[in-house]
């Protein structure tokens, strides 16, 4: 052979080519690995962090004791959106996932009709309270069933509130009476700030700008639209917002959970993820629920739940029910993970019967965070029904509060640009 | 070899301080980061923040070593990045020296054909590329996590430069030698861009090991999960466990140091042994 | 002569063997990325969502949409202002710095492996680390400004300076591999010709300039369009720093189409558009260089 390849070329040529060969039968094996067992299904979902150890520990149990032989692969992904577009679009994908309803349309037309879960599984759906069902529904077809209920809460540091002379037990009940409160509670030579809202943190600014003005799409005649400009409401929380930063009793700051963690903000408005790192720290707080303002009662709320994506066979969809099922219900002593996920990370339970329960009432932050009032509407910024609140709170109201913020836009001014915006969204939905 | 002569210290001074501030920069930041990976998580969220820990603690390494299999990942990891940057070395220098050191029809074209790849985000072509590496059945194994990354314009380009350095005289003495193309490149050029090399082999295993939405996307089988993607459980949606992902980072950051610190052996000056007769 | 070796002999000279040499890198190239990026082309002539579903054809009506489009005029303001704080400094700093840290010293080998070390940290662990140091109320940065009695900057939520914490960082994670590869670059420069300035006299300020800067032009060139490149699709370094806020100021471009491509539905025709009209500046960009780069060769 005239080419006569160097031979530690060569060698190195070879061993990629062994090495490329080897590697892709590996990946063969991995691919169909448990496949002697009755079935297998993927459940891909998002919950990185603390919380996704328990759903490792739970996911684990269910493999290990369910009679069916169904093994629950789960997947948690810091990237689960990017991932599943991507096996939706070539015709894969897990047959069980776990998503927000403001998240829905994302995924729009990729998701079965659950509706079927409560005759397939024995499940009592007059257990499931029915305002969280309404929000996996799209007319009669439902396409989650639901998994937690994130809700916001308006979380203390009683300590702060001591030595600002305040009753340490006493959250304020308005939000005038939040804003009095924070000018107390400001300490600038400690750098205390007596609130902590954030100005880029769109679902937090939604739970309490809709107290003061209601939701930001609803339905007229069937029509979607959209209600920003001329909404006093909405126009009293941001010149509120806007003159709280200014003061400086609130910080203009997109990063607020670490700064109440260290103990440097006075009042915050979060979910119960937030009670984790606020124990670690050893900090002693108090959870209440958002104070009320003018557009009244209300316990707003966003539902994760269990999807089953259309590429998932009638027996794939037929094992994620049955872990639904198992996730719902209890076992001997009384207890279903279900009540578990509830008692460890402190969301409310979307059911009556484990609400009822000895455990979740004794829960001091469950008995908190489950005390709204159940006939108060429960929608989230806009309409339940309304399938895109992710781009009314992205596109919408967060560049809405930061024009008013960083470019000091004459609030009326900011909601009329909005309203063209939303019009724009609500618009698609109308035809 | 000495190539300098004495330097004034009125120049020296400011020189060094100038690459010590910058190494400086480098540092402190990631120090405090292997500093907090041993604080508590309370210590690394307070106010006032510390900079050396006040409580030492080993319990984020064993948060991590509970939530995910290191032993895998770190295989995972080194499959990945040793298995593309194998293929990278051949494919990417077989092309640089080409589009350096020799002529032919559509040379441009061809060359800018492959810089224009570098030019689009990944982001627009993310789910186009995964549609075809589905389409050629492999989802879910190494070789559709290696493949797709093994041929990297920034690469070719990078060799290019590297082999445009070469003095002609060498090339024409191997043809007067009667080598063949072939030879020449694996014989004559190839020794001559060591340095470079070994830099490509560098940049191409940390690239891999590093990547994390590609091998999200191609391998979403848990037991292909690299050690990047595993650390990034720790930054929840809401919450960060700010002690686990240092520890985790640092774990990740071990064995490429490592690597570096070994392979600074072989960034030797360049021309040793070279047969130039200068 | 055996017909194999004929042929191998025919396809020896470079003017046929060449091909050989690119044909597996081309091939690659036209799989994994040329075929995505026409089909990225396609799409920005439909209307697609973001699983490439309800593709339907519309013409230029995406083109059109950008003119009137100001978060995206907004965003190639930003990756502009980027791309001109940190292109020079990868290209000319980073090309000094290599050439002072070249030799084989003890010192010079430990600088170079400080340097280096940002870049094998991975986005997420640089954007939580610099998120915490760099806080403005609770960051270690900030506490060190007050115990020297400086006032507060708020790095990360100003809409004047954040801009430049996000150049810094991009700096800061990729300066030292410029570095590096300068230095490969500086230690394969012919000695002899080191020794020829040294017999004319030349300084180390003019052997830089005489021998150096013009013997490692080709990577010059190297550094300058792959940072060019890079730097107009900045993109990772903001998601995990700013998100592209405060109010948009640090939005770039690739982070816009990101956030349109997949939020809500993802609009990805719309997406499409944007990055070719991208990839048109960095090509036009890339062209000029590339042609003024072949005129020097």
């Amino acid at each position: 052979m005239i080419l006569s390849i160097h031979s530690t070329l060569r060698k190195a040529i070879t061993w990629a080519l062994v090495a490329a060969l080897l590697l892709s039968c590996c990946g063969g094996a991995f691919a169909s690995a448990g496949a002697e067992e009755p079935i297998t299904i993927k459940f891909w979902n998002s919950f990185t962090g603390a919380d996704g150890d328990q759903l490792v520990e739970l996911v684990d149990r269910f493999n290990q004791s369910n009679a069916y032989g169904i093994t629950v692969e789960m997947d948690i992904s810091s990237s689960f959106s990017d991932q599943l577009t991507s096996a939706l679009a070539a015709g894969t994908g897990p047959a069980l996932v776990l998503m927000s309803n403001a998240m829905r349309y994302q995924f729009d037309g990729y998701l079965q009709d659950v509706s079927d879960v409560f005759a397939k599984t024995g499940l009592d759906q007059a257990d499931f309270i029915q305002s969280y069902l309404d929000y996996c529904k799209d007319g009669e077809a439902m396409y989650l069933v639901p998994f937690q209920i994130v809700g916001f809460y308006l979380f203390w540091n009683k300590d702060l509130f001591t030595a600002a002379g305040l009753d340490p037990e006493k959250a304020p009940a308005t939000w005038a009476e939040y804003e009095t409160f924070a000018a107390k509670l400001t300490d600038a030579s400690k750098n205390v700030y007596g609130s902590g809202l954030c100005y880029n943190y769109a679902y937090q600014l939604a739970h309490v700008i809709q107290r003061f003005g209601g939701l930001a799409v609803t339905q007229q005649d069937g029509k979607w639209q959209a209600n920003l400009a001329g909404n006093a409401g909405y126009a009293k929380f941001l010149t509120s917002f806007k003159k709280m930063l200014d003061e400086g009793t609130n910080p203009l700051e997109a990063d607020t959970d670490p700064m109440m963690t260290a103990g440097q903000i006075a009042m915050t408005v979060s979910g119960p993820w937030i009670t984790g790192g606020l124990d670690t720290a050893g900090i002693n707080y108090g959870i209440a629920l958002l104070p009320q303002d003018d557009a009244g009662v209300m316990n707003s709320v966003e539902v994760l739940g269990f999807g089953v994506p259309t590429v998932a066979t009638d027996a794939e969809k037929q094992a994620a029910y049955r872990f639904i099922q198992w996730w719902n219900t209890e076992d001997a002593q009384g207890s279903s993970p279900a009540l578990e996920w509830a008692l460890k990370n402190g969301f409310p339970a979307y059911t009556y019967s484990v609400q009822a329960k000895e455990s979740y009432q004794s829960s001091e932050k469950l008995r908190i965070t489950s005390s709204a009032d159940p006939k108060a509407p429960t929608n989230f910024f806009v309409d339940s029904r309304f399938p895109d609140t992710g781009s009314m709170l992205m596109d919408v109201l967060a560049p809405m509060v930061q024009s008013i913020v960083f470019d000091n836009t004459d609030v009326n001014a900011a909601l009329e640009a909005a309203q063209k915006t939303a019009d724009g969204i609500v618009a698609g939905f109308n035809q | 070899m000495d190539r300098q002569k004495k330097q004034p210290l009125w120049a020296a001074i400011p020189a060094q301080a100038l690459l010590i501030v910058l190494a400086a920069l480098v540092l402190l930041p990631l120090l405090w980061l292997v500093l907090s990976a041993f604080k508590p998580e309370k210590e690394i969220v307070s106010w006032p923040p510390t900079f050396w820990f006040r409580t030492f603690t080993l319990e984020h390494f064993a948060t991590v070593d509970k939530r995910i299999d290191i032993t895998r990942y770190l295989l995972n990891s080194v499959i990945f990045a040793c298995g593309t940057t194998s293929l990278a070395v051949v494919v990417n220098s077989l092309a640089g020296y080409a589009y350096a050191r020799m002529q032919f029809k559509g040379k441009n074209f061809l060359f800018l054909l492959t810089l224009a790849t570098m030019m689009i985000p990944f982001q627009v072509i993310m789910v186009p590329s995964f549609l075809v590496v589905y389409k050629m059945g492999l989802y879910n194994t190494y070789l559709g996590l290696i493949l797709p990354r093994v041929a990297v314009a920034a690469s070719i380009f990078m060799m290019r430069a590297a082999f445009s350095g070469i003095p002609k005289e060498l090339e024409d003495a191997a043809r007067i030698d009667g080598l063949h193309e072939f030879g020449i490149f694996t014989r004559i050029m190839l020794p001559q861009v060591k340095s470079t090399l070994i830099c490509m082999v560098v940049l191409s295993i940390n690239g891999s090991w590093n990547d994390l939405l590609w091998p999200m996307l191609v391998a979403t089988d848990t037991k292909m999960r690299t050690l990047a993607n595993g650390l990034a459980l720790f930054v929840g949606q809401h919450t960060i466990q700010y002690g686990a992902a240092f520890a985790g980072a640092l774990i990740s950051i071990l064995p490429m140091l490592l690597l570096y610190l070994f392979g600074q052996r072989y960034f030797v000056e360049g021309m040793v042994g070279s047969g130039l007769k200068a | 002569m055996t017909p194999v070796r004929r042929l191998l002999t025919y396809l020896n000279p470079p003017s046929r063997s060449a091909y050989f040499f690119v044909a597996p890198s081309i091939l690659l190239l036209l799989a994994f990325n040329l075929t995505p990026l026409i089909a990225s082309f396609g799409l920005s002539l439909s209307s697609a969502s973001m699983t490439l579903d309800r593709i339907s054809f519309v013409g230029l009506e995406q083109f059109v949409r950008i003119l009137s489009d100001a978060r995206f005029l907004n965003s190639l303001k930003v990756t502009a202002i980027l791309t001109l704080l940190e292109v020079p400094l990868q290209a000319f700093g980073a090309m000094v710095i290599g050439a002072m840290v070249a030799n084989n010293s003890f010192w010079n080998k430990t600088l170079r492996a400080v340097y280096f070390l940002p870049i094998i940290c991975s986005a997420t662990v640089i954007g939580i680390m610099w998120r915490m140091i760099l806080h403005s109320n609770v960051g270690f940065v900030t506490y060190a400004l007050s115990l020297m009695g400086l006032g507060k900057i708020n790095f990360l939520n100003s809409a004047q300076t954040t801009i430049f914490v996000v150049s810094f960082l991009s700096l800061w994670r990729s300066f030292g591999v410029s570095a590096i590869i300068y230095v490969t670059a500086v230690q394969q420069v012919n000695p002899s010709l080191y020794e020829a300035a040294q017999l004319d006299g030349a300084g180390r300020i003019r052997q830089f300039l005489n021998v150096t800067a013009p013997s490692i032009r080709p990577t010059f060139w190297f550094i300058l369009m792959t940072r060019f490149a890079g730097s107009l699709q900045i993109f990772d370094i903001i998601y995990v720093t700013t998100g592209g806020g405060p109010n948009f100021t640090t939005e770039s471009t690739v982070a816009y189409v990101y956030a349109r491509a997949f939020a809500s539905g993802g609009d990805m025709g719309y997406a499409s558009a944007m990055s070719m009209v991208l990839f048109a500046f960095i090509m036009l960009v890339t062209v000029l260089l590339y042609r003024r780069m072949i005129r020097e060769d």
